[in-house]
Formats: structure tokens, sequence, C-alpha cells
């Protein structure tokens, strides 16, 4: 590897798929270093912080010890990339987790390739934020709506607006064609994730409740009842 | 609590059992006065020798005075007299040849008196007159002699010669000078004799003898009350002093009787002569009256009967003791003393109602019995409050659990449980924790696939995990050809296990659901659309009347959801050369959609389980399919507080669903 190695922690009491990600992780150039509990992860981060974490909600014997280990993580650090890699798929964890501070949710039945796509998203956004803003980067203007695909950053009038990954790249794809109906598939092409109709439906509905939080009038994502969602520009 | 009534029943027993006791005794008492002052009055009376002879006759007292008119039927003077009819016998010494081819003729009398008159009725049975004729003096005639004597001693012979049917005169031949007086009238009627006369009592006062001559079938036969020539008997008369004497000792309800020695009655006061209008006064307690003879008239007693029959003592062996009698409805008591004048033996009776003694102290019994009803009354009253509220409970604890449980058997509220310490509180209690527990139950099944998807979603991960990282490597294209069908197989459980935690996952999401009001025929015009792209094998259509508001208050993207699963549903089946129906009606409160398609029929057993978790009526196919879509649809049309039911078209196939929504929430 030329460029110097990115460490990733691993925090999965299940050694089996923690060693399954951590070989795949490793097979493309990433140091990864595995915990099965709370306690060895944050007895190593105490020393030093890794490039990014990947934990699972449930510990060993902690039911929510992933929960714990973010909370204390983002009072570690408030940059370090989190992402939830979890077999639990209930929409209340999925809220949880985000609003701990994690930038991504993943289920375990998502495929290995995808969760590396994910961590190399994430690495770059990291990166692009580090890099100081130049002109030549895409942004993506739409009325009040201005999106930064080198630094995936989203703006609503002038405010952040903090999405995850997934809903970046959702909200991305509608504002890329205004009008266009996307169906539930695009979408999910889109954001490199395979999810259930119903869970297009949940990042849709948390991707408005962030934009109304900026303005209460938001009404930019518009439902298409059988075919999927498109953007309008009032 | 019926011990109540019955104990009052016995303590009236007893109370009855001591007053009669009490009131035997009084009675003696009062008898024994009374006899003291009657065997007084009676040695001092006039008429106290009593001849004791046997075969005496009897006359009863006549309070008026009757006219002497041959007659004895209804209506006449003798009718309200009850006295013995007496026999004259035929005592002619010479046995008649002819007695055999005529009847015998037979002579009977009856006697009456007052204080002045003796009264005397004479018939005969069938025979022919033979008047006396003055003309032939000497010709045989029928002739009436009476033979009496009074209490002086005085022997009067009396003689009625008749000289036709009609008044007759007597004449008292004893004296020096024959007397010839009005006797009274001698009939001839109906073929037989009726005498009816009268003498004076003063000369029969103490006995009275009847020679009566015929000469029907026989000259001169003589019918007489003694064949020797001192043919007179002992006239035992029942006298009008005595009865006053004995009304001095008269009280209500009491009836007094005097009998001398041969029992007949000399003297008597009956208390139904004084108190006939206490039976109007005892009317109106008539039904305590039957209420007490129901339960205290003792069955042992025996039946009143009347005493006397034709002014004589019908059972001598009643007296001498005291006995209780039962009588309707009231008892009686017969008491009787024992009075000897000079060496006769009177017989000194009193039979006493109880009515006018136990019944006037059963007013206390009237007042128990009040008592006991009104207690009885209070009681059952109680009993039946209490059985109602029972009843109640049950009725109420019955509506609670129907309520509670919906159709399909799940538990909507479990109903509050009753905090009363009784049975049907413990029985309530029980039926709340039981239904507790089929709650937790069906809740625990509700999630056990969520649970079951949730375990077996790790070994899952590790499976195919290890696969991808299998797949990374380097593998010989034979490894990779089982590598991919490893693969396939796993997505395949994955997708099973997403499915499995859908419904929970969706029951999750109502929690968020987004109510909105929309108008559903513009929304399904959309949704038409939609399906016609994504299913472009298939046709649909959509009808609904454009003149109808279909404004609705729903969750769109559940309502699309639902649709979703019923048109997917619907696809698989669905013949491609005929239209999938969509139409939309409006059931004054309610939208009606129905989808229709002309899929093959429901087998139609299972129709009512369709809508429930993993029921599939599907061939096996290569997608997996756990019955969840059409569960999904009832989630979500129940939360929507709609109906949703399937049935089969009429016809050969062809089903329809038809979903129906509340317009307002």
């Amino acid at each position: 590897m030329i460029k110097q190695q990115l460490h990733i922690a691993l925090v999965e009491d299940e050694i089996n798929i923690a060693e399954n990600y951590r070989d795949a992780l490793q097979r493309i150039g990433y140091r990864v270093s595995l915990f099965h509990n709370r306690q060895d992860a944050l007895a190593a981060f105490a020393l030093a912080l890794p490039d990014m974490a990947i934990i699972d909600v449930g510990l060993q014997d902690e039911y929510e010890g992933g929960f714990d280990l973010c909370r204390t993580l983002r009072q570690l650090s408030e940059t370090l990339p989190i992402i939830f890699l979890t077999a639990r798929n209930s929409e209340l964890d999925e809220i949880s987790a985000l609003r701990l501070g994690a930038d991504d949710y993943l289920t375990k039945d998502v495929s290995i390739h995808q969760v590396l796509a994910r961590v190399a998203a994430l690495f770059r956004r990291i990166q692009a934020l580090k890099k100081p803003q130049s002109a030549d980067e895409q942004v993506l203007t739409r009325g009040s709506l201005r999106v930064n695909i080198e630094r995936i950053e989203t703006y609503w009038q002038d405010q952040p607006v903090m999405l995850t990954l997934t809903e970046f790249w959702i909200v991305h794809t509608l504002a890329k064609h205004p009008g266009q109906v996307k169906n539930r598939d695009q979408l999910m092409d889109a954001a490199h994730v395979v999810l259930d109709n119903n869970t297009i439906t949940t990042h849709i509905k948390r991707i408005r409740k962030k934009f109304s939080y900026i303005d209460a009038e938001f009404n930019a994502i518009k439902t298409a009842y059988g075919m999927g969602y498109r953007w309008v520009i009032e | 609590m019926l011990l109540l009534p019955w104990a009052g029943c016995q303590s009236v027993s007893i109370l009855e059992s001591s007053l009669r006791q009490s009131h035997s005794q009084l009675l003696d008492v009062q008898m024994t006065a009374a006899t003291q002052q009657l065997q007084h009055t009676l040695n001092q009376s006039p008429h106290s020798i009593f001849n004791t002879n046997q075969g005496n006759y009897y006359a009863p007292l006549t309070d008026s005075k009757m006219l002497l008119d041959g007659f004895d039927g209804e209506e006449s003077d003798w009718e309200n007299i009850t006295t013995p009819w007496f026999q004259l016998n035929s005592y002619d010494y010479t046995p008649t040849l002819s007695a055999k081819a005529k009847p015998a003729t037979t002579v009977k009398f009856k006697l009456a008196a007052n204080d002045k008159l003796l009264y005397i009725f004479i018939q005969t049975s069938a025979l022919t007159p033979h008047y006396y004729n003055p003309m032939q003096p000497l010709r045989a005639a029928d002739q009436l002699n009476i033979r009496s004597i009074n209490n002086t001693g005085l022997v009067s012979h009396w003689q009625i010669n008749p000289q036709g049917s009609g008044r007759v005169e007597i004449h008292n031949t004893s004296q020096a000078m024959t007397i010839s007086r009005d006797a009274g009238t001698w009939l001839w009627r109906d073929g037989h004799y009726n005498i009816e006369i009268a003498i004076p009592i003063d000369f029969a006062s103490n006995a009275i003898g009847f020679d009566l001559i015929l000469n029907d079938s026989q000259i001169n036969q003589h019918f007489k009350s003694k064949p020797t020539t001192t043919y007179e008997r002992t006239l035992v008369r029942e006298k009008l002093d005595l009865n006053h004497q004995l009304a001095n000792y008269l009280q209500p309800g009491l009836s007094l009787y005097l009998l001398n020695s041969q029992y007949w009655l000399v003297g008597q006061q009956n208390a139904d002569q004084m108190n006939d209008s206490d039976n109007d006064q005892a009317d109106p307690s008539w039904f305590t009256n039957a209420i007490y003879n129901k339960l205290f008239t003792s069955n042992s007693l025996p039946y009143w009967r009347e005493p006397t029959s034709l002014g004589r003592w019908i059972s001598p062996q009643q007296l001498e003791q005291t006995t209780w009698y039962q009588d309707s409805p009231i008892n009686k008591q017969l008491h009787s003393k024992v009075i000897n004048v000079n060496d006769q033996q009177f017989y000194f009776v009193a039979v006493q109602d109880s009515r006018q003694s136990l019944l006037s102290a059963s007013e206390a019994l009237n007042q128990l019995l009040i008592l006991l009803f009104t207690i009885i009354a209070v009681i059952v009253t109680g009993l039946f409050a209490f059985a109602s509220s029972l009843s109640w409970r049950i009725v109420q604890m019955k509506k609670n659990y129907r309520a509670a449980i919906d159709s399909d058997g799940k538990i909507m509220a479990v109903p509050a449980a009753s905090k009363l310490p009784d049975e049907l509180g413990d029985l309530s209690r029980v039926m709340q924790q039981l239904t507790i527990n089929q709650g937790k139950y069906t809740d625990y099944l509700a999630t056990l696939a969520d649970k079951l998807s949730h375990e077996l979603k790790t070994p899952v991960a590790v499976i195919r995990t290890s696969l991808e990282n299998l797949e990374l490597s380097n593998l010989d294209p034979d490894a990779a050809k089982y590598l991919t069908r490893a693969m396939q197989g796993t997505n395949r459980l994955s997708q099973t296990l997403n499915a499995l935690s859908e419904a929970n996952k969706l029951e999750q999401s109502f929690e968020y659901a987004q109510w909105q009001v929309v108008p559903f025929d513009d929304m399904l015009e959309e949704l038409t659309e939609a399906y016609r792209q994504i299913y472009s094998s298939h046709q649909f259509q959509l009808e609904y009347n454009n003149n109808d508001d279909h404004t609705i208050n729903l969750a769109p993207e559940l309502i699309v959801q639902l649709l979703d699963k019923l048109i997917s549903n619907a696809v698989d089946y669905a013949p491609v050369d005929q239209p999938i129906r969509f139409k939309l009606i409006k059931i004054n409160t309610h939208l009606q959609l129905s989808v229709e398609n002309q899929g093959p029929h429901f087998s139609s057993n299972n129709i009512p389980q369709l809508f429930d978790s993993m029921v599939s009526s599907r061939q096996q196919s290569d997608t997996p399919h756990l019955g969840l879509g059409l569960h999904i649809v009832k989630l979500i049309s129940d939360f929507h507080r709609g109906n949703i039911s399937a049935k089969n078209l009429s016809g050969e196939k062809g089903v329809i669903f038809e979903l129906l929504l509340p317009i307002d929430k």
C-alpha cells in the first residue's frame, strides 16, 4: 500500500464474523484491530484512536454496549467516523444509533462489498473535509439545496443538513434530476444498499424531518404513490 | 331461613296446646260452678222427679204456638222441630188370619211441647176410616184414647171420637164431669189419618200414653204405647226454664246441653243462636283461619259431628271426658259433667268452639305470621337482589371478555378484574390472569418470528461473510460453482429472515405513521399507472364515480404497502389476458376499495385464515414465501380501523378482496 495504512477498529463479539470482516478489510489494505467487548475497545482507544470504528450494538452481555461505546467515542472525538454493523434491523435501533452521532448504520445482511464501499466512502468524505475548499469541487445547487459531492455535505438555505451517507445519496439522486420520479430500486442503487421498501420509506421520512428542522415549510420531496419519489423545485 | 316459620309454627303449636289445656281447665271450672247451680235448681225444681223407666217419650221445646191443621210437611210448624217418631204397636192377642193378605197397619206419632201445650201428631198407614156415628153409637168406630199423668200424680184420660175428617173435640173422661174441648184436627188424607192435637201440658207433664183403636183390617185393633191398661210412658221434655237457666252460663262459642240419664236433651243452649253475627266478623280472617288450620289442626283429632239427633245424644261414650274435635274452620272441645239429682243422672255437656278462645289469642299468631312473612319477604328480596347482582356481574364479565377479544382471537385490552373478595371476584381475577397469560403467549408467538430471524441472522452473517471472503480468494472453477450455489442459498435464507421480521417491523413503523387527508381516487390513479409500469404483462382497470368525493384520512405509505401486497398476490395468480380491477365506492362514512382478479378460487375452507401469519395456499415456488403478505395487509387494514375480506367470485374462477376504510378519524 502506497498511502499510510488506515486503522479501523472492529468491535464485534461474534469472532467468526469479526475475522471475516477483518480479512476482507485487510485484503484491500486497511489495518484492522479486533475487539470483542466494550472494555477491551475502550482500553485500546484510550491509548490511541483508530481512523474509523465499526461497532456492533450488542456486545457480549451488554445489550446496548455498542451504543455506550459510540457515546464514549463521540466524547473522545467529534470527527471519528463510526459505523454500526449489527444484526438488528429495528427502526428504533437505527434512529438511536444515528442520534448518538454514528455516521452510518448497516445491517449484517448487506454484503461485504457494500460494507467495503461504505467504508471507502466515509474515508473519502473525511479526507475531503480535511482538504481545503477549492473551486473545482462538485457542487449541485437546486434552489435552496446545495450538495457538495466531494465533501458529502448537504446545505438547505445555507445551513448544513446532517444526513447519513445513505440519506445523502438518496437526496443526491433525487435532486440531480428534479421532477423525475425515482423508484425505490433506483434509490437503493444510488445509496449502494439493498433495503426493503419499508426502509426506503423510513429514510425518506427521516430526510424530510431533518430538512424540516431547518425549514418547517420544506416540501421538496414529493411522493409518487406506488412509483417512488421526486424532487420538486418551488 | 325456612327454620323461622317452622320455629314459629312450633311455638304456636305449643302455645295452642297449652292454651287448649288451660281452656279445658277454665271450662271445667266454669262448668263445675254451673253444675252446682244446676243441681241446686234441679233439686228445687218441681220437675225434679223424673221417671227413669225405659222407653220414655220425648218432646222437644217448640217456641211457637202451633197451628193444629193436620199437616207436618214442609212449611208446617213441625218443619223446624227435630223430634223422633215413636211407634204405637198393635197388641191384639188373637192372631189375625188375614194379616198376611192385607199389609199391617202401622201408627207412629211425634211430640213437641211448650210451657202450655203438648202437641201430638199421629200418622197412620193407609186405611179405611171408620168414623163415629152418633146415630149408630154401637157401631165400631176409630177412637183415640190418651192417658196422661202430671207431676202431681194426677192421671187424666182423654178421648177423641172423630165424626169425620176435620176438626175434632177431645173429652177429658177422667173428671167427674166430662169436659170437651177443641183438640185439633183429625184428617183422612191420601188414604191415611193425620191427627194433630194438643192437650194442656199441666195434665201430661210427667207421662203420656196412647191407645188408638182402628177398625180397618180388624175390628177394634188397639195401637198402644204399652199393652197394659196403664199404658202411659214417661215423658221427657226439653224445658224452657232449664234453657233459660243454661243461658246464664252461655259464652260466645259455647254450646250447652243438659241430658237426662237416657241422653234425652232436656235443655240446650246453642252458641250459634246467640252469635250469628259473629260469623260475619270472622269472615275477614278466614285466610288466617285457613292458615291456622293448615298449620295447627292436628290430624289426629277426630272430626266433629253434630252431637244430637232428634232430641237425643248420639254417642253417649263421648260423655264424661274432655275431647277435642277438629271442625272447619276451628276446633271444638267437648266437656261434660255428671249431675246427680235424686239418684238420677244428668249429663251437663258443654261444646266450645276454639274460635273465640284460641283464635282470639291467635291475634298473636296473626302478628307472628305477618312478622314471619315480612322477614321471609325481606330475605327473599335480599337473596333475589344478591342473585341478580351475581348474574349481572357474570353478564358484565362475559361482555367485557367478549369485547376484549376480537374475532381473530386477538386480545384488544385486558378487562379490569373485580376487587371483590368472593368467588366471582376470584373467577374474574383468574380470568384476567388467564387473559394476560394468553396475551403474553400471543405476543410471544407474534414476536417469535422476529426473534427467530434475529437469532438466525448472526449465523447467516457468519456464513455469508465467510463465503464472500472465499469468493475473494482465488478458487478453481469447480469450487467457484459450489460457492455460487452456497451464496444463492444464503441470500435466499437472508431474504426469508427479512420477511419474517417484516410484520414486526411494520407494527413498529405504525408508531411513526403519518396521517394525511388525500383524495383516494387520485392516489389510486397514480398507483394503477405505477402498477401498469411495474407489471407490464398485466392489465389494470380502475373504476370510481367521478361525482363522489373520495377524500379520506389515511397513512398513504401504509396503504400503498397494503396495495403492493394485494397486487403482488394478484399478479401471481391472475391470468395475463384479463385485467385486475380496482373499484372504489363510497358507502356512507366509508370508502370501499375492491380488488378483483380472475385467478383461481381460494379453497373455501381456509378463507378466514388467509390473513393469518404463516398461512399460504401457494404451491412451492422459487421465491421464499411465508404467507406474510396478506398478514401485512390485515395489519395495515386493522391499523386504519378498516376491514379486509376475501371471497370467491361466483363462477368457476375469480377472487375479490374488499377493503373497507372509515373516512373520518
